[in-house]
């Protein structure tokens, strides 16, 4: 659609720089927030242009152990946590989406519906039978336990399963004339064939396992092995003192930064996964 | 270097047979099309042979070693697909020299033969290259090179051919043919183009819902089709097949009246075949007369599309290219009488 009305491109401008706007003040806020001293933030009005403690509150941050875990353990647990969540994801679901696409068993369709239901049970719904589970097998605080249990994805299945249905099954005839066993396909041509989707799903499940905050906080009492979303939490409820409002934002502004540095490395790869289909 | 030999080949999907027992026997270096309209099985066949598809009863038996059970890359045939089926991600190198090195040959051979190969197809220079940076000859000929390297005992084409415009497909059909003759190998080719069927084939099977209705030279079935199918099948346009009664004097076209050749001795309700080209372009005879009601020119000849009264359908006569012939002339159709076929109204068998 090609229209040149002043109007529609004003309202449409506009619309648009709201919605912005919106999304990057609180990003703002973060960004002022961190860089003052913990004194300029209870006080009103609250500042808008940013301070000149930046260095001096990451100093702090990192040297401190009074919020908990040390930070910089935390981000390496939530890092450890999101890698083994996605990886682990994609390695489960490419390998199911493989059996159920190319070979052909009893009861096919049934597990393949099986694995589609558990789309309707996300770890929220079976936290506890979950949580016994994980006890009993002695993974509390550990980064099995913190993994393991989120990682079965149908939506990842579902996913590969529908890139796999549009590799032609020449190919696949093919390669089984070229003298091919089923894994050496797997590995030679249907894996290369996807790495566009399983980079675009990466990013997608990093960001999910990093966002996790409802079951580490369940299973981890060692603060050894709190994640950093998890710190953000503790430190709001530090007791009796008054909040470290300076701290907090730093440290959300360090939980950000990862998602961020996956999505604008992966971001090209990242959309020609999700609608490239050129096979 | 070796023999094909197909006994009692059938396949069946659950409870539905589309290969009803077909025996054929392929003599060493022989070049066989298998040709017949969509859904005759002829693919099935193709595939039935490679290993792709399991068969259901019969034998299959390459260099007399029966290969029903083995694995496709046990068989020692080589396979090239309607669409290439190349690797997406490999370059043309890494596509042909994918089976090699799956054969476990050592590095030094595999680039000779691959190198070697290229050079045969003329496709060194794109080596370095991804299908997809391939135009569809290229291609073509890149899933070809993928299927010589292996130095198969059998090729087997699967309607290779199809994707390609008409002028590159006539191109490609000399090229693989002087390919096949130059290399000797025994070859399987699929097609539904009776062109390229007659052009390539040294022998061609005619296929037809899972039998094979004639197998032959192709120059036996132009000249001496078993049945109607494969009278109208083979040939471009197709052959004019027109009911009749033969009586003791005539032969009787909805009521207009052609001279029995005396060699003929059937009586009775039959169908008449005449091929377009086998039409006398004279007024001499007691002809029956039709109206043009269309025509094509192809260059070399004129097909006149001609509606007869009593005739249902149009007869298709073949005149020489620069015929004057218009829209709505009445011109006599005269059929030489020694090239008349003769088909059983019911069973289709060819009777003269």
């Amino acid at each position: 659609m090609v229209e040149n009305r002043p109007m529609t491109t004003f309202i449409s401008h506009s619309v648009l720089i709201i919605g912005v706007a919106l999304i990057v003040f609180p990003i703002w806020i973060m960004l002022v927030a961190s860089s003052h001293d913990a004194l300029r933030l209870t006080q009103v009005p609250l500042p808008l242009l940013p301070g000149d403690q930046f260095w001096e509150n990451i100093k702090l941050l990192f040297s401190s152990k009074t919020f908990g875990a040390p930070i910089h353990l935390s981000l390496l647990n939530s890092l450890a946590m999101a890698m083994m969540i996605s990886l682990g994801k994609i390695s489960i679901s490419v390998i199911s989406a493989f059996a159920i696409v190319y070979f052909k068993f009893r009861f096919r369709m049934f597990f393949f519906w099986m694995i589609f239901v558990t789309l309707m049970l996300p770890v929220e719904v079976r936290i506890l039978p979950t949580y016994e589970v994980v006890a009993s097998l002695g993974m509390l605080d550990s980064y099995l336990g913190l993994s393991v249990p989120l990682i079965a994805s149908a939506t990842a299945t579902f996913m590969f399963r529908q890139t796999f249905l549009t590799i032609s099954d020449e190919l696949m005839e093919a390669s089984r004339i070229d003298g091919a066993s089923p894994m050496r396909f797997f590995f030679d041509v249907v894996i290369p064939m996807s790495r566009t989707n399983i980079a675009a799903l990466f990013v997608i499940l990093f960001i999910y396992g990093w966002n996790q905050y409802l079951w580490p906080l369940l299973i981890t009492t060692d603060p050894d092995m709190y994640t950093v979303v998890m710190s953000i939490k503790q430190m709001l409820e530090s007791g009796e003192s008054e909040p470290m409002w300076h701290m907090i934002m730093l440290t959300a502004l360090f939980a950000m930064l990862p998602p961020v540095l996956v999505v604008v490395f992966m971001q090209k790869i990242f959309v020609k996964g999700l609608t490239d289909s050129e096979k | 270097m070796s023999t094909i030999n197909m006994q009692q080949l059938k396949k069946s999907y659950e409870d539905t047979q589309v290969i009803h027992g077909i025996d054929i026997d392929i003599v060493d270096g022989e070049f066989i099309v298998l040709v017949g309209p969509s859904g005759c099985g002829k693919s099935t066949l193709l595939r039935m042979v490679a290993g792709l598809e399991s068969i259901s009863d019969g034998e299959v038996k390459i260099d007399d070693k029966v290969v029903n059970k083995l694995e496709p890359k046990d068989r020692g045939i080589a396979m090239v697909f309607q669409n290439y089926a190349l690797y997406p991600h490999m370059t043309v190198y890494q596509n042909m020299a994918y089976g090699l090195k799956l054969m476990k040959l050592p590095k030094e051979e595999i680039v000779q033969r691959v190198q070697e190969v290229a050079e045969l197809l003329q496709i060194e220079q794109f080596l370095e290259r991804r299908p997809s940076n391939l135009s569809g000859g290229q291609r073509q000929r890149v899933a070809m090179g993928r299927a010589i390297v292996r130095k198969p005992k059998v090729f087997l084409f699967d309607e290779p051919l199809s994707n390609l415009d008409a002028k590159l497909r006539v191109q490609m059909r000399m090229q693989i043919k002087t390919l096949q003759r130059n290399l000797g190998v025994t070859t399987l080719y699929v097609t539904h183009d009776q062109v390229e069927a007659m052009t390539m084939a040294d022998r061609l099977v005619v296929l037809k819902d899972g039998i094979a209705a004639q197998i032959g030279t192709p120059m036996e079935i132009y000249d001496d089709p078993h049945n109607q199918f494969v009278a109208g099948f083979i040939g471009s346009p197709a052959m004019n097949f027109i009911d009749c009664t033969i009586s003791d004097e005539v032969i009787d076209i909805g009521g207009q009246k052609m001279p029995r050749p005396t060699d003929v001795t059937q009586r009775g309700s039959v169908v008449l075949g005449i091929r377009p080209e086998h039409f006398i372009n004279t007024a001499d005879q007691p002809a029956i007369q039709g109206q043009v009601d269309m025509i094509e020119k192809v260059g070399a000849s004129v097909f006149l599309y001609v509606k007869c009264d009593h005739i249902e359908e149009l007869i298709v006569i073949q005149r020489e290219g620069h015929s004057q012939v218009q829209i709505g002339e009445l011109v006599p159709i005269n059929p030489n009488l020694n090239k008349l076929y003769f088909f059983d109204k019911n069973t289709q068998q060819r009777l003269y």
